[in-house]
């Protein structure tokens, strides 16, 4: 599990640090220190080697909304994202790192490819005993050789990592067209508090 | 010197962190930001900028783009920033000047603006110097490095100061202190010397007849014999003019045959 762990990409970390560097030149100290304990959170939870293989989606989402609020800062208003969890979904427990790369390819293929840009919907909710997490956007699709470009690569660990946790057990389901992209996963649902 | 600029990035952080440190160098004009590829054509044909700070990813039409849609000839003094080491070769390729890596180093910066600087001297200068170049080869005062005396010829006729294609003049001929030039249906009278104006035209297609007689080679109909090794030469517009012993060598020499 430890070699599909999530991989930041470069050009992420530059074009924040430069954004970082700007606000310092820019005189804009409060600004630049607010980036940095933001960015900070984000390696520290990539970086770090994590304490469990599943965190609750609260959690999990608390942590794509910090990576969220670093992409905004840099994209400025190109980029809005919607949240809508369930709240019964809340507590789900979904694997570590799970959405990150996701929300990342959404934000990068259809938003940042964007001059106007997009928005990025992440939607949770649980049916019976199956927890299902949608992320759409409204750009214009992935490119046909996503999978090989590399920017395929966090969806195929994403893949990895779900067969590894449970067998046959998920579902991964990849729809992009014209009007946006959207990955949905289903799962089990295991309340976090319920325990292993 | 104010240079004018164009920062180009899809990034409001990344051309705020440009636009702030040449606020700072105090002698560059930020004449527009640009989000994107496209709008940054727009903006450099629009206002030929000094200088242009070109981002290489962006959406749409990336900073390559840019210059294959502009042609590297005629972009203002570029400088790329990209988060990426590996566009470094590819922006050279491109005649960047100088490309600088994100997050932006002050003293790279500053470093880069002074080759622009420098630049954008030498590039002035190149134009005046051609600009000048350009008009003493008009007004045939050509450098004497210069093989090609100008196409053109500037004369002070009547008043008026005529730019006079050399290729529309049949013929010249002394009248005093002045010389005639006949051009089609056009008379000049121009206070100039034969040979002042004889060394501005060029000398494959301008030839001396007599003393008082310069001719456009390519009007020549016909070459008739006179007594005395002289010889008439007709026009194609049938004036006739004649050819003295002193000046047959040139015009064989220029019609390439023994007369």
């Amino acid at each position: 599990l430890d070699a599909l762990r999530y991989q930041i990409h470069p050009h992420f970390l530059f074009n924040t640090l430069n954004a970082i560097s700007t606000l310092v030149a820019d005189d804009r100290g409060a600004d630049a220190n607010r980036m940095l304990a933001r960015l900070s959170d984000f390696l520290r939870l990539t970086l770090d080697r994590p304490v469990a293989d599943e965190v609750p989606l609260d959690a999990e989402l608390d942590f794509v909304m910090r990576y969220v609020e670093i992409e905004q800062v840099r994209l400025g208003e190109r980029l809005a994202v919607k949240l809508s969890v369930a709240a019964d979904a809340g507590a789900a427990r979904v694997p570590y790192l799970l959405l990150q790369p996701i929300v990342e390819n959404a934000i990068r293929h259809g938003v940042a490819t964007r001059e106007a840009g997009g928005t990025v919907s992440i939607a949770a909710s649980r049916t019976g005993t199956t927890l299902t997490i949608e992320v759409a956007d409204d750009g214009p699709g992935w490119p046909a050789d996503g999978a090989t470009n590399g920017n395929g690569i966090g969806l195929t660990n994403v893949r990895d990592r779900l067969r590894v946790l449970y067998g046959d057990a998920h579902r991964v389901e990849i729809k992009s067209g014209d009007g946006g992209a959207c990955v949905t996963i289903s799962i089990p649902f295991r309340s976090a508090g319920a325990g292993g | 010197m104010t240079l004018r600029a164009i920062v180009v990035d899809d990034e409001p952080l990344a051309r705020r962190g440009i636009s702030v440190r040449l606020a700072r160098a105090g002698d560059v004009q930020v004449v527009r930001e640009c989000t994107s590829g496209r709008t940054a054509v727009r903006g450099i044909l629009e206002l030929e900028p000094d200088l242009v700070f070109l981002d290489v990813q962006m959406p749409g039409m990336d900073g390559f783009a840019v210059i294959e849609e502009i042609g590297a000839e005629s972009m203002p003094v570029t400088v790329f920033v990209t988060a990426h080491d590996e566009h470094a070769l590819r922006a050279f390729d491109a005649q960047a000047l100088d490309y600088l890596l994100k997050p932006i180093d002050d003293e790279r910066f500053a470093r880069a603006l002074e080759r622009a600087r420098r630049r954008v001297l030498e590039r002035q200068q190149q134009a005046r110097a051609e600009h000048v170049t350009a008009l003493l080869s008009a007004t045939g005062h050509g450098h004497p490095k210069d093989p090609s005396p100008g196409s053109r010829l500037v004369i002070r006729s009547g008043g008026r100061v005529v730019l006079l294609e050399a290729a529309d003049i049949d013929w010249i001929e002394a009248d005093g202190d002045y010389v005639r030039i006949h051009a089609g249906a056009q008379r000049h009278l121009v206070r100039e010397t034969m040979r002042a104006v004889e060394r501005r035209l060029d000398a494959t297609q301008f030839v001396r007849l007599h003393r008082s007689t310069i001719v456009n080679v390519s009007r020549i109909r016909e070459l008739r014999p006179l007594t005395g090794r002289e010889w008439q030469v007709v026009l194609l517009g049938g004036a006739t003019l004649q050819l003295s012993r002193r000046y047959r060598g040139r015009l064989e020499a220029t019609l390439g045959r023994r007369l």
